[in-house]
């Protein structure tokens, strides 16, 4: 339903954004991530309409709202800081952007029944100063919400919360944009975050959208070595294609991998996630010789930082943790041919 | 709106004092000459009053600082008593009209002096009387940056210096000295410029010791020498903006250093310092209430110091030019200036900081905005009396009128009221604009339902601030006001010079009474404001 093209922006030398392409569906959670400074908030302002685009054009339902108002685009915003109004009460903030017209009662109404949807009623008569952050949180969106938006635009919500708090929050803000079904863009640094509540990610870097897709196809088909480093962990090593369907990684020897698309002798980036490395049963002579270097105890995995290879490669390896070997004697590892991928070198 | 603030700067301000320039370097025949500084610069007594000026700044820096860096430690980092007391007591100068300590000093030590008999022979006129009334005048001012310097003390380097075994007086000078050392330089610039461009001291106490500022009084108001008067304003202008630019880059090196990890600081208890402290303080503070004392005293009894029966002759105040109701103008004219000058200085620090169109003129007002600090009144006063009297001026019509004084005024005191505004407002989420743009409401509405309610007590003390000082100054309006609209301040000075000593002093005690009272009032408002933004009581949470 929005739809966004070609979108740019310059600060006077300084490019933020450089051409984005951005398909945003109705009534989808949508997140936009990537690096700090790659213009993911200057992004979700230009869609809001307060920072004109120098280029490109923003439609919504097919219809060209470039050149409209913030208010005059039915766009709801809850900022990284919140921005609530800190002499006003928690009614009064929600009521902010209420028409004046109507009539106290009605307007009375419509906070209540805000507050009930996001959870704090009873509530009203606070100031912000006097609520936890999640709480202010959920004002912030109350108020975003209060005009109803046919759009939803969150800059970093979590990100000022308590890394518990966060994942609990997470969770709600998902469920309460299902039941409404509004149709929300979310900015976040955090991967993790995004891949745990998006329909839809895009990865932005350096003002461009990256890759665009649904979180499972972002985290197992990545389409460049920037958005697989930046979507969950990946190990990325420098490999040469010596043959259709064999490639030569620097210290770990010929491996058969899908090379379609690289010509014979170009260089790549070689990559495979560190869940599907195997470890070959003791006993077997399949893969490459490895050693732990050291160990990493996460709860449901161990993460292994192995050196393998003659060329003492270092990879990282999750086992789960029943599986864990028990010494730091030499072992063999398996990189299945199906989950290696290649990159392009950049 | 930052078009609107960029006309009127330049017609209150750039306009009057490029006069003032101009008509310091104009011929008779119209073209450019430097004759009149020749004249000036060669004339002995006038060249004369160009050093002692000089030396008299550089005296009040010397004197002044090691007494207020004395009462500001007392106050910042010592446990003594009464701090409260002291520190209000330590701020009551600034109540008063500037004439008033130095008249103080006339009836203590003068040729009728109290106190006279004790000098053996010499009476307080001259150099010596002018300084003294001068560090009087200048002490609030020099402690109020001086405690600023001195609480923005971070306790960890104490800390650590103690732990190194360093002793107090070691730590003093290579802790606690140097951080204060900004505030210090721009304490001495502020004493300076306060110094040299003071009208009222020179013309009580003065004696034969001329200086500047007296020098333009009496080109201006004796000998109508408008030119003379320009280029004496000139000369006294040069140092002044010097020292208040060199002031604020002081300012900023001293801001720069509170880092934001710094932890408080407490001081240890120590029975041998804060009694030291305690009798400089304590000291101190009773000069200033005894001089204070002294001019009521004077307004209550029958003839100082001959007849010192109480009487009340003095405040017959009906029998003098202007009287009783040059107390009501000023008032009249501090209250408009106070309201006037905090909703200008607050809308215009709004548009230059928070609004985003027109960037290149809202630069240019928040420079235009420092220049008024770096002006003597005098200048001021002068550049004002000379721009608007010329009848070819489409503002003419303002010349003699109440709403000059009132313009003149606000100009004067404008670089506090707007700095002070800036940083109420920096306190402000950068995101309320955008945040209410989203919900279809303008810049003005933030302004009005937002800015203006989180920022109101500071716009009381910008009141405040504005009302005692138009109720006090003399330099600014001395040449502006009507002759059927007399004030105050200007009145306390011609009954002084006149030699009606009992109503000048009972005139000045009304003009500190009159602030006095103000200001406890608007304390009071700004607390009771301050405490309606903290978070509402809650009966039962959860
Ligand atoms: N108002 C502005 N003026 C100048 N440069 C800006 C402005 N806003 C953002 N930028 C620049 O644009 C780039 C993208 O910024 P931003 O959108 O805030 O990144 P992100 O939110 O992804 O961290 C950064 O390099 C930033 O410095
Ligand atoms: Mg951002």
């Amino acid at each position: 339903m929005l739809s966004v093209q070609g979108l740019s922006k310059r600060f006077g030398a300084a490019v933020a954004l450089d051409g984005v392409d951005l398909e945003i569906e109705r009534g989808a959670f949508t997140c936009l991530i990537g690096p700090s400074g790659c213009g993911k908030t200057t992004c979700l302002r230009v869609l809001a309409g307060l920072e004109p685009a120098t280029s490109g054009v923003v439609l919504s339902e097919g219809r060209d709202i470039t050149g409209l108002s913030a208010a005059a685009r039915g766009v709801g915003m809850v900022f990284q800081s919140y921005a609530l109004f800190p002499n006003m009460t928690v009614s009064q903030n929600i009521a902010f952007g209420l028409s004046r017209k109507t009539s106290p009662l009605v307007r009375q109404r419509r906070v209540d029944e805000l507050l009930q949807m996001v959870g704090l009623p009873g509530f009203g008569a606070r100031r912000p100063v006097q609520l936890s952050g999640g709480q202010q949180q959920r004002v912030a969106i109350a108020r975003a919400l209060a005009p109803e938006p046919r759009v939803l635009l969150l800059d970093e919500p979590l990100s000022a919360l308590d890394p518990q708090v966060r994942e609990r929050l997470r969770g709600e803000l998902k469920d309460l944009q299902r039941r409404l079904g509004v149709t929300t863009v979310m900015v976040t640094h955090d991967q993790a975050e995004a891949l745990a509540i998006a329909d839809h990610i895009a990865v932005m870097r350096a003002g461009r959208v990256e890759q665009s897709g649904a979180p499972q196809d972002i985290y197992d088909a990545p389409t460049s070595a920037f958005v697989a480093g930046f979507v969950g962990a990946m190990n990325l090593l420098p490999a040469r294609v010596s043959a259709a369907g064999v490639v030569e990684a620097a210290g770990l020897g010929s491996m058969a991998a899908a090379t379609a698309g690289f010509a014979i002798g170009e260089a790549v980036q070689l990559g495979i996630r560190p869940e599907a490395i195997v470890l070959a049963p003791p006993g077997m002579a399949d893969g490459v010789g490895a050693r732990i270097h050291r160990r990493e105890f996460l709860g449901a995995v161990v993460r292994l930082d192995v050196l393998a290879g003659v060329g003492a490669v270092p990879l990282l390896v999750d086992v789960p943790a029943h599986c864990a070997p028990l010494s730091d004697d030499a072992l063999r590892l398996v990189l299945p041919p199906q989950r290696l991928r290649l990159f392009a070198v950049d | 709106m930052a078009l609107l603030y960029c006309a009127c700067a330049v017609i209150a301000l750039i306009a009057p004092l490029g006069v003032l320039a101009w008509r310091s370097v104009s011929g008779p025949d119209g073209g450019i000459t430097l004759a009149y500084y020749g004249r000036y610069l060669s004339s002995p007594s006038l060249r004369r009053s160009l050093i002692d000026t000089g030396v008299l700044g550089g005296l009040a820096i010397v004197s002044t600082l090691p007494l207020a860096f004395l009462f500001a430690y007392g106050l910042e980092r010592s446990n003594i008593r009464l701090k409260g007391a002291l520190a209000a007591i330590g701020t009551l100068p600034l109540l008063a009209p500037s004439l008033l300590p130095a008249m103080a000093l006339v009836y203590l030590f003068g040729r009728q002096g109290l106190l006279t008999p004790w000098l053996h022979g010499h009476v307080i006129y001259g150099a010596g009387g002018v300084l003294l009334a001068e560090v009087v005048g200048a002490f609030p001012h020099a402690v109020i940056l001086l405690r600023t310097a001195l609480s923005a003390a971070d306790g960890r380097l104490y800390e650590q210096a103690q732990m190194l075994g360093a002793s107090p007086w070691r730590i003093f000078w290579t802790v606690t000295f140097p951080a204060a050392r900004y505030g210090l330089v721009s304490a001495a610039m502020v004493v300076f410029t306060l110094a040299i461009t003071d009208i009222g001291a020179p013309v009580v106490i003065g004696g034969d010791f001329n200086v500047l500022a007296l020098d333009v009084y009496k080109q201006v108001l004796g000998q109508q020498n408008f030119e003379m008067g320009a280029v004496v304003a000139m000369l006294l202008l040069a140092p002044s903006a010097l020292f208040m630019g060199l002031e604020r880059m002081a300012m900023r090196r001293q801001s720069a250093m509170i880092s934001a990890r710094s932890t408080g600081f407490v001081a240890s208890p120590s029975r041998l310092r804060d009694g030291g402290l305690w009798l400089g303080c304590g000291a101190i503070a009773l000069a200033i209430v005894g001089l204070l004392a002294v001019c009521q005293m004077v307004a209550l009894v029958k003839m100082w110091p001959y007849d010192l029966s109480p009487s009340a002759t003095s405040y017959d105040l009906g029998r003098y030019d202007g009287g009783w109701i040059s107390i009501l103008n000023s008032v009249e004219l501090a209250l408009a200036v106070a309201v006037v000058g905090a909703a200008v200085a607050f809308a215009g620090a709004y548009v230059t900081q928070r609004t985003r169109g027109t960037p290149a003129l809202r630069h240019a007002f928040s420079l235009m905005a420092l220049l008024p600090a770096a002006a003597p009144g005098l200048a001021l006063g002068l550049a004002y009396a000379l721009f608007f009297d010329d009848p070819a001026n489409p503002f003419h019509f303002l010349y003699g009128g109440f709403a000059i004084l009132v313009i003149a005024t606000v100009t004067h005191f404008y670089t506090v009221a707007h700095l002070t505004s800036m940083s109420a407002l920096k306190a402000l989420d950068p995101e309320m604009e955008p945040a209410a743009a989203m919900l279809g409401r303008g810049p003005a509405t933030v302004f009005w339902r937002i800015a203006t309610p989180i920022c109101a007590p500071a716009l009381v003390e910008i009141a405040l601030y504005l009302f005692v000082n138009a109720m006090t100054t003399v330099s600014v309006v001395v040449f502006l006001y009507p002759a059927d609209f007399k004030l105050a301040s200007v009145a306390v000075l011609n009954m002084d010079d006149a030699g009606d000593m009992g109503p000048a002093a009972a005139m000045g005690m009304l003009i500190f009474y009159v602030n006095l009272a103000v200001r406890i009032a608007g304390q009071w408002g700004a607390g009771v404001l301050r405490r309606r933004l903290a978070p509402i009581p809650q009966a039962s949470r959860g």
